[in-house]
């Protein structure tokens, strides 16, 4: 889905000889010849073998079989300008080989939070110059923090925890980088080599619990390995569709001496034979020529084209096709642009969703199709061809069967698009009328709400925020209604300004999030817009902003409601409260819990806004205050977000009215 | 099964145009195959679900059934047959399956197992022990025990599609 972001330190491999055709005199590769079915360029080729009817396998095909199946790829490794903090045939533990690997691999900040089948890589992390490690105060907030700094950055972030309860803190993390493919290195200690398998203190199996939850993960059983572990997880993370890996290393390797070999050969051979090749310029010439046969043809982008930011500006510049965003993809293109229809989906823009269903060719580059976007599947883009650009094959329809697909890095298709754009001059695209109608329904149906007296809407909340901003802020988030307005008020101009939990939707994001952009970009302004539900589940992490001085504001949208839980109450539960009020019954008058203590608690500064005449001076010294700052902005709870297609619906569908204050 | 996804569409950067969105072409007729001439057209439930077999190379290590394994678990594929065993090449092993699913289920499970990073090599549909069996029927069959189905790619390359359908003989 995402493009390759590969670390800059990790030279590119250079196209690797495929697993079978090394050793061409054992096995050989040929085409399938069918008599039913024409030979196509995807057929896959049939390999043949005589190395089984061969009973003894002559020494050459041995030889040949070691090589393959030891060192099936090269690939140069650390530039050689690294200088180490030890001599090349000196003797060093396991832990300081895994932390010069991290070094080597350009790593400049980490997220570890020490226990004791980790203490040995923290002790070594003391004697590297150019690591800084962040220490969050719980394994969660660590990973969420290295995804925070992942996706402000796009590198690898990396987060260390301890064995047992300090690895099962990381599966959260682990989960959400898997789904909305940020690339991660996780590190997690684990009981000596000897006692695996016995429920030994601190004990679990982390290879197994996080197996689906992980692009790959590894258990170290030798020290020698470090290296080409280290430099395979890396690559792995980052390369493709990014996600998450996880590295286990046993105490006992970790204090083990060793020399490393640091230019071993990664061995993933047959992940890299499969990664997407660059396209086919017919095949985007079909594309193009899609593009000139359609009259209302809309984009549809996400997450993947958070890389190709730059492409995707240039290719609407050429072609004037109006463009929809993913909730992951928010910011690839600028939402305040006239052609930006801004979010689609359940919580979408009217005018996207509009977009969408009317459109008669559907553009889905980077994207993958989910629920929360599509809603009843059968009616989504009913009216469409659709064509689906993603750098995941696996992608390609699992939901909705596209007429036109390219496996490839959308970077690339659009570029190769953007030339024969160029190129060919007399192709001039009028959507001229597409676009006056799409106008037409952001007038009719602009995003809008409701304003009661003096209480402050969540959304003018958010809205002010981006005037004082300028739309220039890192904004992270957590889960639920304050998540939903921040995606549609906040005017999002670049790319990876926007951290927020999508796939997984974990609670308790944002303000670990905004620890890793803050750490990534030191020059941002970094804003945690978070709900009071969401702040709390992560609340520790106020003391690692204090400590580390990182200039975080807070902005909180406390209606001392589980929100959107109470939104779907509202709708389809007859307003039955079932646990979603998070204040204290018995004093329901006051705010609780309160936020300003916990903030007080880590000397950071607050304060608290309940009026609507109050909110832009609150706001605005907020921003002005140096360092970490936390704002208590009191939000009515009967407020709802919408647009909404329910679960499940179509666009005819689509709820634009009502709050709370009302019956369903 | 189409082996149209037995490589992953990555691997050429490939364009899939969907049957039905070009020209409304006939739908390929399977014609019988030159090498073995068997006339018997492809029997196919109406559901189109039918038994398929995947033939693997993976690497040789501790955990690499249970991530393989896993795939099919969590995405809801039930398991018919399992094989496992070493490859021609050391430090491989062979994982062979037999899974039911439609065409394009096994095709959605066939693009997860490429995910896989210990996965080096996936076949599709490669059972020769059908024709096997009637190749050695001529001189007598005393008696067929199997085990789990195991599947290799045949020297010759001929693709024995058109034998499914036949129910498992014994």
């Amino acid at each position: 889905m995402a493009s390759t972001a590969l670390n800059p330190s990790f030279s590119k491999p250079s196209p690797f000889p495929s697993f079978n055709s090394l050793k061409p005199h054992c096995r050989i590769t040929l085409p399938v010849l069918t008599n039913y079915r024409k030979p196509t360029p995807h057929r896959p080729p049939l390999h043949i073998t005589n190395s089984l009817s061969d009973p003894k396998p002559k020494p050459a095909t041995a030889a040949a079989a070691t090589k393959t199946a030891t060192a099936s790829t090269t690939t140069t490794t650390t530039p050689e300008t690294f200088l180490s903090r030890f001599t090349p045939d000196e003797p060093r533990k396991g832990a300081d080989i895994l932390v010069e690997a991290l070094e080597r691999e350009g790593v400049t900040n980490v997220f570890a939070y020490p226990g004791g089948a980790s203490m040995e890589i923290h002790q070594a992390l003391t004697r590297s110059s150019t690591i800084r490690n962040v220490l969050p105060r719980h394994e969660q907030g660590g990973i969420f923090a290295a995804e925070g700094y992942a996706r402000a950055s796009g590198l690898p972030g990396v987060c260390i925890a301890t064995s047992g309860p300090g690895a099962t803190n990381l599966v959260s993390g682990l989960a959400d980088a898997l789904l909305d493919s940020v690339p991660i290195v996780a590190i997690t200690g684990q009981v000596p080599r000897r006692m695996i398998g016995t429920d030994a203190f601190q004990e679990t199996p982390i290879v197994e619990v996080t197996r689906s939850i992980t692009k790959h993960n590894y258990l170290v059983l030798d020290v020698e390995d470090i290296p080409r572990v280290v430099r395979e997880a890396f690559f792995l993370a980052s390369s493709g569709r990014p996600g998450p890996v996880l590295i286990d290393v046993p105490k006992d390797i970790q204090q083990q001496l060793a020399v490393p070999i640091w230019n071993q050969p990664i061995r993933l051979s047959g992940y890299v034979s499969r990664l997407p090749k660059p396209p086919l310029e017919n095949h985007l010439e079909q594309i193009v020529r899609l593009i000139s046969e359609s009259k209302k043809p809309v984009l549809y982008v996400g997450g993947g084209c958070l890389n190709s930011s730059e492409e995707l500006r240039r290719f609407v510049e050429l072609t004037g096709i109006p463009v929809a965003s993913t909730l992951m993809g928010l910011g690839a293109f600028p939402s305040s642009d006239e052609l930006s229809l801004q979010m689609l989906g359940m919580h979408g823009t009217v005018y996207a969703n509009y977009a969408v269903d009317k459109a008669d060719l559907l553009l889905a580059f980077g994207v993958r199709f989910d629920d929360r976007v599509t809603g009843k599947i059968e009616a989504f883009a009913s009216r469409a061809k659709i064509v689906h650009i993603d750098i995941d094959a696996a992608e390609i329809g699992k939901n909705k069967q596209p007429h036109v697909s390219v496996c490839a890095d959308v970077k690339d298709a659009w570029k190769g698009m953007n030339s024969l754009l160029e190129k060919e001059g007399k192709l001039k695209f009028d959507f001229s009328d597409w676009r006056e109608e799409l106008k037409e329904q952001k007038m009719k149906y602009p995003l809008s709400f409701k304003t009661f007296g003096e209480a402050i809407p969540p959304q003018y909340a958010i809205q002010v925020l981006d005037e004082l901003t300028n739309g220039s802020a890192v904004i992270s988030t957590g889960v639920g209604q304050h998540q939903m307005w921040a995606a549609q008020w906040y005017k999002y101009n670049g790319p990876r300004q926007w951290l927020t939990s999508g796939g997984l939707g974990a609670m308790g994001f944002g303000l670990p999030a905004a620890i890793g952009a803050a750490v990534a970009r030191p020059d941002a302004i970094v804003v945690d817009i978070d709900g009071d539900g969401s702040f709390i589940m992560n609340v520790q992490e106020l003391a690692t902003i204090r400590v580390e001085n990182l200039p975080i504001k807070i902005m909180l949208l406390n209606n001392q409601h589980l929100g959107m839980v109470v939104q779907w109450e509202d709708r389809f539960y007859k307003a039955n409260r079932a646990h979603t009020y998070l204040g204290n019954p018995s004093k329901e008058s006051e705010i609780f819990p309160d936020m300003l203590k916990f903030a007080e608690a880590c000397d950071i500064p607050a304060a608290r806004v309940t009026k609507r005449g109050e909110l832009r001076k609150a706001i605005k010294k907020m921003l002005e205050t140096p360092g970490p700052y936390l704002l208590d902005v009191i939000v009515p709870h009967q407020e709802h977000v919408l647009p909404m297609i329910p679960s499940g619906g179509a666009f005819k569908d689509v709820i634009t009215e009502g709050d709370g204050r009302s019956m369903y | 099964m189409r082996l149209g996804w037995a490589l992953p569409p990555s691997a050429h950067g490939e364009t899939i145009i969907n049957p039905s969105f070009q020209l409304n072409r006939n739908p390929t007729t399977v014609a019988p195959s030159k090498t073995l001439h068997f006339t018997t057209a492809v029997v196919k439930l109406s559901s189109g679900f039918r038994s398929h077999t995947l033939s693997m190379v993976v690497n040789d290590s501790p955990g690499v059934l249970n991530i393989v394994t896993g795939v099919f678990a969590r995405r809801g594929y039930n398991i018919q047959s399992l094989a496992v065993g070493p490859a021609e090449i050391q430090g491989l092993s062979r994982i062979t399956t037999v899974v039911p699913g439609t065409d394009e289920s096994i095709g959605k499970l066939v693009q997860q197992l490429y995910k896989l990073i210990d996965l080096h090599e996936l076949t599709g549909d490669l059972d020769k022990m059908v024709a096997l069996q009637r190749l050695l029927e001529p001189y007598g069959i005393c008696e067929v025990a199997r085990t789990g189905r195991v599947a290799l790619v045949r020297e010759s390359g001929v693709d024995s599609k058109y034998l499914r359908g036949f129910s498992l003989p014994l």
